[in-house]
């Protein structure tokens, strides 16, 4: 038993210090078959919003901006810091980005989970694939103070134990990497491949709704789509994940 | 090539929705929209024919192992959901 016990210690000790030596993106923790799946163009279902993005670039954006592969390196630096004269600023990410674009043709109103936003986002990650991820604030004093509070505030939400679960994110995370829950590994934090085809969604999604689904998981009130928290989580978490590989849209379970 | 098989991937995107799913505010069903009948063939011919329900997902994906006639082959898919909107894709097959 004893023995039994010093082996798991020292499994997890290596799990753990594998995660802390050499960043693990959450692609690393996949069943063999959903690790496949993501491989095979023909069978994986975010080909479909790959192509639709590809098509509405075509037709809508490629005038201005040329080859999809031009915005590679911007794909990998989001969520952004974008002010203007009335106000202080706000941070972007990605799919908010697509949608204030789409609005300058159209007078529909975007969410970050509209198909179209979706599909552009998709095929965008795909061009961006290897890029290394990079954030930098503001480089204006007041502007930098105020992402610099952002970055503070998801912290503290990170290491903050919320919901009915009374669970932090930094428990299972960081803490619990490696380990199994239900039928999925835990994996590190880190952003590497949005948007996700998520089996039980069947259908794809932004980060945004993911980290939604990351409220409900603990049974916490689930902020709306496109709340500043949110967008600050994001910015932490990719933070976190700063240099390493962009993977490109992925597959969840 | 020709006699050989091959894989053939056919890849659906439809919300197959089961009419049992409740819409975001807890109160209204969504309804029901699934694809009922697909149909692939190889040169106008039948190779596959099927009848879908409510227990398939989302984004269909249907495979067949097809035998390489000689001369052209051409594979073609069609779909109809339950609301009568239909779809269609062809493909060459080219042996290289």
């Amino acid at each position: 038993m004893k023995r039994r016990l010093v082996i798991i210690g020292l499994i997890l000790f290596l799990v753990s210090s594998i995660a802390h030596s050499q960043r693990l993106s959450g692609n690393a923790f996949l069943p063999p078959e959903l690790m496949s799946l993501g491989k095979d163009e023909a069978a994986n279902p975010l080909s479909l919003w790959n192509d639709q993005g590809h098509t509405i670039w075509e037709a809508k954006c490629q005038e201005c901006h040329g080859k999809m592969s031009s915005l590679a390196i911007a794909v990998v630096q989001f969520p952004k810091w974008i002010s203007n004269s009335t106000s202080q600023g706000r941070l972007l990410n990605l799919e908010d980005q697509i949608g204030v674009c789409l609005s300058r043709t159209s007078t529909q109103k975007w969410s970050t989970e509209s198909n179209e936003v979706l599909a552009l986002s998709t095929a965008l990650s795909d061009a961006a694939k290897g890029q290394k991820i990079r954030i930098e604030g503001p480089t204006a004093a007041i502007e930098h103070q105020a992402w610099q509070e952002q970055m503070n505030l998801a912290a503290k939400i990170y290491v903050t134990r919320q919901g009915r679960l009374n669970l932090a994110c930094t428990q299972c995370h960081d803490q619990k990497i490696g380990i199994q829950l239900r039928s999925d590994v835990i994996s590190p934090a880190f952003v590497t491949g949005f948007p996700i085809y998520r089996q039980s969604w069947q259908t794809a999604g932004s980060i945004d709704r993911r980290l939604r689904a990351c409220y409900s998981g603990v049974q916490a009130l689930v902020p709306p789509s496109g709340s500043p928290e949110l967008r600050a989580l994001e910015l932490f978490l990719k933070k976190r994940s700063e240099g390493m590989p962009w993977d490109g849209p992925s597959i969840r379970r | 090539m020709v006699g050989q098989q091959v894989e053939v991937k056919v890849l659906i995107g439809h919300p197959m929705e089961t009419g049992y799913r409740l819409g975001d505010g807890g109160n209204e069903r969504i309804p029901k929209n699934i694809i009922d009948k697909v149909t692939i063939r190889l040169n106008q011919e039948i190779i596959l024919q099927a009848e879908l329900g409510t227990g398939i997902a989302a984004n269909p994906l249907f495979s067949v192992f097809v035998t390489v006639p000689s001369g052209a082959a051409m594979i073609s898919v069609d779909w109809e959901d339950d609301q009568g909107v239909k779809g269609r894709a062809e493909k060459l097959l080219v042996s290289t």
